[in-house]
């Protein structure tokens, strides 16, 4: 059975588009398409599902996140980036990600135009941070090869990513209800913090099942292998001389 | 008293096989389908119209050159993320379907990510690839940020930093790294497409014979007095060209970010960097 939209949904000026589109000859599946895209905004506006959406700093692991997510919460976890692993959100996914319960977890960027769609959606984000020298010299464990080539990767490559994620983050926490969960304060309290964060986006964690996924799923970050030198943090902190005005000392900085 | 009867359809959409609940709001459900049935649509419909695709470094003629293109073809300039402010210009799905109806030129600052890559081989694009000597890139990339409130997706400075020097380390330490992921990402992406790769300094030294290749690669026969009349159509103001000049970088940029850039491009041990001007 085919999806329809009906003659009230439309309003007059969509209806003169898809009549302009008709007359140019696009073929009826496109109209269909430019139709649903015009219909986004209102759909996303509408007042609807209660949604989880969790921000990690790139490069965080996130598999035991999503499964920790998936058995508290019991909803399905929806990608919202454009491409895969991406920082970009993609309006066609937001749109499918509010029509049912569901949650997210993306690295995404705070940037103008998520910005714009967050806040349509009435989005509670939750945005863990990481120490930032942390979090590059892990990426840097990752890595194969020489030990101070692995690390210059990390902070020359890999960097601008972290500090430009966290930056525009600190940047919209003015203008959206941002959550900030340190990765650090997972050591003492790791129920606690989840069943903080959860609690801000609105969702209540029955203790038993967190206590339960906490004992199964380990999703403090491992300890790193080599710090970075002290070369290394001064070239992550002449990356964030940009960012003077702004606070970046939840990550090291 | 009966109740009218419902509304015929006016918009409908066959559905993929997976969907949404049918008990969700159709017009959730209707949304939902039609993004899901794009990447069906591509494929059957991806080669009804000749498009050219320009994955480009931000400061490489790539406005002059789509100019070009479209004017001595006649296709419509078209952006593939038209939506993008500080974001990458990674193909945005919802633009496809109009891209479809129609011959198109398209720039893009986007690097050759799989999802990308996916999309152009759904439709039969053979993109072609500008890029400039990132020295130069840089400095032309400094001036053009000089406005306060300028972002791009190499970098997200804050709207009200106005200090030339910190605009410009920005523009190493975050542009450099991104130049480089897209030229490496676009020399691994020949394994899966058919790249044509295009210098800055090619184009700029001989237009016609660059554009010229540009429309062998993608399979059209434009004749050069159409080149030529559209290159004589185009002010520099309409194109955003800086300075169009190559070879300011290294004149321009202080012995200490000269060797900032060359530290930051030492990361990269395994790809030959000659081409955008740096060390191999």
């Amino acid at each position: 059975m085919p999806a329809t939209v009906h003659q009230p949904v439309l309003d007059r000026a969509l209806r003169a588009d898809v009549e302009r589109w008709r007359a140019r000859g696009v073929p009826e599946p496109i109209v269909a398409i430019l139709v649903a895209e015009r219909m986004i905004p209102t759909l996303v506006a509408e007042p609807g599902h209660r949604h989880l959406l969790i921000v990690p700093t790139p490069g965080l692991p996130t598999t035991g996140l999503r499964r920790l997510t998936e058995m508290v919460t019991g909803l399905p976890c929806r990608r919202l980036t454009r491409v895969a692993g991406g920082a970009d959100l993609d309006e066609g996914r937001l749109a499918s990600f509010v029509a049912a319960p569901a949650f997210a977890v993306a690295p995404l960027r705070a940037t103008i135009d998520a910005m714009r769609w967050l806040r349509a959606v009435n989005a509670r984000p939750i945005v863990i941070v990481d120490d930032v020298f942390d979090r590059l010299a892990a990426a840097a464990d990752r890595l194969a090869g020489d030990d101070d080539e692995r690390r210059w990767y990390a902070v020359r490559r890999l960097g601008p990513a972290v500090v430009t994620f966290l930056a525009s983050w600190r940047t919209a926490a003015a203008s959206l209800p941002v959550h900030w969960l340190r990765t650090r304060d997972l050591d003492c309290d790791p129920a606690g913090v989840v069943r903080r964060a959860f609690a801000h986006a609105g969702f209540t964690p029955d203790a038993d099942t967190l206590a339960a996924a906490l004992a199964e799923i380990d999703i403090i970050p491992r300890e790193i292998a080599m710090p970075l030198s002290g070369e290394q943090r001064a070239a992550v902190r002449d990356l964030a001389r940009a960012y003077a005005e702004l606070d970046l000392s939840i990550a090291g900085l | 008293m009966s109740s009218p009867p419902p509304a015929a359809p006016v918009v409908s959409i066959e559905r993929p096989p997976c969907s949404l609940d049918p008990a969700e709001p159709s017009a959730a459900d209707f949304i939902h389908t039609a993004v899901r049935s794009i990447r069906r649509l591509a494929r059957t419909r991806g080669r009804d119209h000749p498009h050219i695709v320009i994955a480009c470094f931000p400061k490489s003629g790539s406005t002059f050159l789509a100019t070009t293109l479209a004017r001595a073809t006649g296709f419509r300039p078209y952006l593939l993320n038209p939506i993008g402010h500080d974001t990458e210009r990674d193909i945005r799905p919802l633009s496809i379907p109009m891209f479809l109806t129609q011959p198109t030129v398209s720039q893009e600052h986007m690097h050759a990510r799989t999802e990308n890559v996916r999309w152009l081989r759904l439709l039969g694009v053979r993109p072609v690839v500008l890029v400039r000597d990132v020295f130069d890139a840089v400095v032309s990339a400094r001036d053009h940020v000089a406005p306060p409130g300028a972002r791009g997706p190499a970098a997200h400075p804050p709207p009200d930093e106005n200090d030339p020097s910190v605009r410009q380390d920005l523009a190493i330490r975050a542009g450099v790294p991104w130049m480089i992921d897209f030229f490496t990402s676009w020399r691994a992406a020949r394994a899966k497409l058919d790249v044509h790769f295009v210098t800055y300094d090619e184009l700029v030294a001989d237009p016609i014979a660059t554009i010229e290749r540009i429309f062998t690669h993608v399979g059209m026969r434009v004749p050069a007095t159409q080149i030529s009349d559209a290159l004589a159509s185009i002010r520099p103001s309409e194109v955003r060209f800086n300075r169009g000049r190559g070879g300011r970088g290294r004149l321009e940029l202080t012995p200490a970010e000269i060797r900032l850039v060359e530290d930051i491009a030492g990361t990269e041990r395994d790809a030959d960097l000659s081409m955008i001007g740096l060390p191999s």
